[in-house]
């Protein structure tokens, strides 16, 4: 005779949870780094030096961390993070972010980083593309945007225009 | 075959791997909070600050002007019509420890509702020990106490005595950055009833998936329904001799007018909460980001980003708790010392059903003209949220709206004033004018009992939209930020003939962005007459003809004045606010 097993009913609304295992199972697979696909643009106007010289400045500006900074061969890269923000009870970590910014005497190349670090902690994930979040893109584009200006390449527009100083009393 | 790595993404891996391995210092992103508050205090664990311990520490006092429901006594004195008090409506401490990037542990331990007479510990009071519940010595309790495991971040699953839950944005909503003074509570709709201060225990899963949409799925436990617990709960207290001095028994403590969650229904058809109830409540939420995501890192959601954030989102949710509700049916006759005959859908179930019969279904006597019928909670719910910046000069506009169908079986009503101060006149009646005939000594309440309460949940619909407009900064010279804000509820219950619209206006004065607040808000309560202790006076009796006058407990109307015009009562509330 066919052995047919027996669910009672009370125990149905337990039954998603008998798929945790196999969902922590595919977890358990360790991901590929994913490389970044580096944003190039024109920047003949200037030099590696220059352009090593203006990214430092901007990452620092930024409150990133510059980790290497190579003039000879123009090669800049930054981290920064992770950002935290409170939101009431809430918190948002964003980050940290790997920044790697190369010159090549004629043209520049870019790429932007997330490291997911509740994911395996070093999982670069993500580029400056269609996919990063605004989270993101707030932690990268003042930099990005900063060297596309710097090299004369159209910026992304969405980089906020730094606040004017406060004007000053008359007499002082 | 397995491919190697490419050399491009070994060199991006030895980054994060510096990244992470070497100090470095966390930065702050500008939120909604105090400039350069960050995350707010930590102390890290681990160099790359992704093992931490935060804490939060928080205090809400209330300073309020109410009027007061028709029919209140306040501290010993009847009819009281209007109450200026201060109360502690949340102080609370919040621990949120990283032990490692995917274990989180959660903790919230506080006191809610502090006031002068009431949302003390019983039996507190120093001396002689009569008054049963006060306003002194609140208990602290533990509010959230769970533990998560990040698997990726599609999916964390954890447990324990959660905020997590379904149905919509502000049933998860954060207490520290409301847009209002307050929540609705109609987004609260087990509050204290089979939760506890809108926690239950229980498990969840939540995440992101496809970028936009974040999920929260949570199956719980509620908590058992005591029988009568909170309304059984009187005292013996003199009255003054302005009110023909003597003694009276009242109800005290906690909204005890109001919150009699299984108190037996005098008629049929009216469900409420099962005391019996063993059976555990699915429930979920999505939402979908069209801007920024928000962080679902903890449950709470935010009320106002104050423009720091670019937001718009829309959500759907349910709850479903089966047998969590139940009501007396009329059966279609009864058979009563050998006779049988039919049962009116109008009259009230014969014996009142009580005490053994109330606590188990069916264990009725065989006169008893009911049957017991349990019947599921089932809500759902849609809501929208947007907060813009408008980048003139930092202004912003925030705004939530949402609508909830609420299905708690027959005619359920809830009746709910927050940090309630006043309960009901004594109900001591005296001789009438004619031979035979008493009438009441006080004025009865309507409804919502004596109090500051008002029909909040029910079965039924209601459309809840609040929205603000973060004024230029310019507008307040420098000092602090000024946020008007006004909500509206649209309400219908099934119980109710007739359903309210309620409007609130209010100002918020920032200091420190939601750190430091001040939360102005009016708001004007509807009224209902009473379905037991009539509205002209007069107790319920064939005597006076009040029996026949008042036949049944639903189809509740408004409150009305000799002129016909609807009597409503107004709240002013000032919120102190403070975070850390």
């Amino acid at each position: 005779m066919r052995y047919v097993p027996h669910v009672p009913r009370a125990a149905l609304p337990l039954l998603p949870l008998a798929v945790l295992p196999a969902v922590l199972a595919a977890c358990a697979t360790a991901p590929r780094p994913v490389t970044a696909a580096p944003m190039g643009f024109a920047c003949a106007a200037a030099t590696p030096a220059a352009f090593v010289g203006r990214g430092a400045a901007l990452l620092r500006e930024n409150g990133w961390t510059v980790r290497e900074a190579d003039s000879t061969a123009g090669v800049v890269r930054a981290t920064r993070g992770p950002v935290y923000a409170g939101l009431g009870e809430n918190l948002t970590a964003d980050g940290p972010y790997l920044l790697s910014g190369r010159h090549d005497g004629r043209s520049a190349q870019v790429a932007v980083q997330v490291v997911e670090t509740r994911q395996h902690r070093v999982v670069p994930v993500e580029n400056l593309d269609d996919r990063s979040n605004d989270a993101d893109r707030r932690n990268f584009l003042p930099v990005v945007d900063g060297l596309r200006a710097f090299c004369g390449a159209p910026t992304s527009g969405r980089t906020p225009a730094p606040r004017p100083p406060a004007a000053l009393p008359p007499g002082r | 075959m397995r491919r190697s790595p490419s050399p491009a993404a070994a060199r991006a891996a030895a980054l994060a791997l510096a990244a992470i391995a070497l100090p470095a210092a966390p930065a702050a992103l500008r939120a909604q909070g105090l400039d350069g508050y960050g995350g707010g205090p930590k102390i890290y664990l681990s160099k790359d600050s992704s093992r931490f311990l935060r804490v939060t520490l928080w205090s809400q006092v209330w300073s309020r002007w109410q009027q007061m429901n028709p029919g209140t006594m306040v501290n010993n004195n009847p009819g009281t019509e209007e109450t200026k008090d201060l109360g502690i409506r949340r102080t609370r401490i919040l621990m949120h420890g990283q032990i490692t990037p995917r274990i989180l542990v959660f903790w919230i331990i506080g006191v809610n509702n502090q006031t002068f007479t009431t949302g003390g510990l019983q039996g507190g009071d120093i001396g002689g020990g009569t008054s049963g519940i006060d306003g002194k010595r609140p208990q602290v309790f533990v509010h959230d106490s769970w533990g998560e495991f990040t698997i990726n971040k599609h999916a964390q699953v954890g447990g324990g005595v959660l905020t997590w839950s379904g149905l919509s944005r502000m049933t998860n909503a954060a207490t520290l950055n409301f847009l209002m003074v307050d929540a609705p509570i109609y987004n609260w709709t087990t509050i204290d009833a089979t939760d506890q201060f809108a926690r239950t225990m229980g498990l969840y899963v939540k995440g992101n998936v496809l970028t936009r949409l974040n999920y929260r799925a949570v199956l719980t436990k509620p908590f058992a329904i005591v029988g009568g617990q909170q309304g059984a709960t009187t005292a013996t207290v003199t009255l003054p001799a302005s009110a023909g001095g003597g003694t009276a028994t009242v109800n005290v403590g906690d909204n005890a007018a109001t919150n009699a969650l299984v108190a037996t229904p005098a008629r049929f058809n009216i469900a409420n909460w099962n005391p019996t109830n063993n059976t555990l409540m699915p429930q979920a939420y999505a939402s979908w980001d069209f801007f920024d995501v928000e962080s679902q890192t903890l449950p709470f959601t935010v009320g106002s980003y104050l423009g720091t954030r670019k937001v718009l989102n829309v959500g759907a949710g349910f709850q479903y708790h089966p047998a969590a509700m139940r009501y007396v049916r009329a059966k279609d006759s009864v058979t009563v010392a050998g006779t049988r005959r039919p049962v009116s859908p109008t009259e009230a179930p014969v014996p009142v059903p009580a005490g053994a019969a109330q606590l188990a279904p069916g264990a009725s006597t065989a006169a008893f003209n009911g049957d017991w019928v349990n019947v599921p909670m089932r809500h759902w719910a849609v809501d929208a949220f947007a907060d813009f910046p408008l980048n003139h000069d930092g202004d912003a506009v925030t705004a939530h709206t949402a609508y909830y169908d609420l299905d708690y079986g027959p005619n359920y009503v809830r009746n709910i004033g927050i940090m309630p101060i006043g309960v009901s006149n004594p109900g001591t009646t005296v001789a009438g004018p004619n031979t035979g005939q008493t009438r009441f000594q006080f004025e009865q309440p309507g409804f919502a009992g004596g109090g500051a309460g008002y029909p909040v949940h029910g079965t039924g619909n209601i459309w809840y939209t609040q929205a603000g407009y973060l004024l230029p900064r310019r507008m307040s010279k420098g000092f602090g930020r000024l946020q008007p804000t006004g909500a509206l509820s649209v309400v219908k219950f099934e119980r109710l003939a007739e359903g309210y619209v309620m409007p609130e206006v209010g100002l918020n004065w920032i200091f420190a962005g939601q750190n430091a607040k001040i939360q102005l808000q009016w708001r004007n309560r509807p009224q209902y007459e009473s379905p037991t202790a009539t509205s002209d006076g007069n107790p319920l009796s064939a005597a006076n003809g009040n029996t026949a006058k008042y036949p049944t407990q639903v189809g509740l109307r408004r409150l009305r004045d000799a002129n016909g015009r609807k009597i409503s009562r107004q709240d002013v509330i000032v919120q102190f606010h403070v975070h850390l």
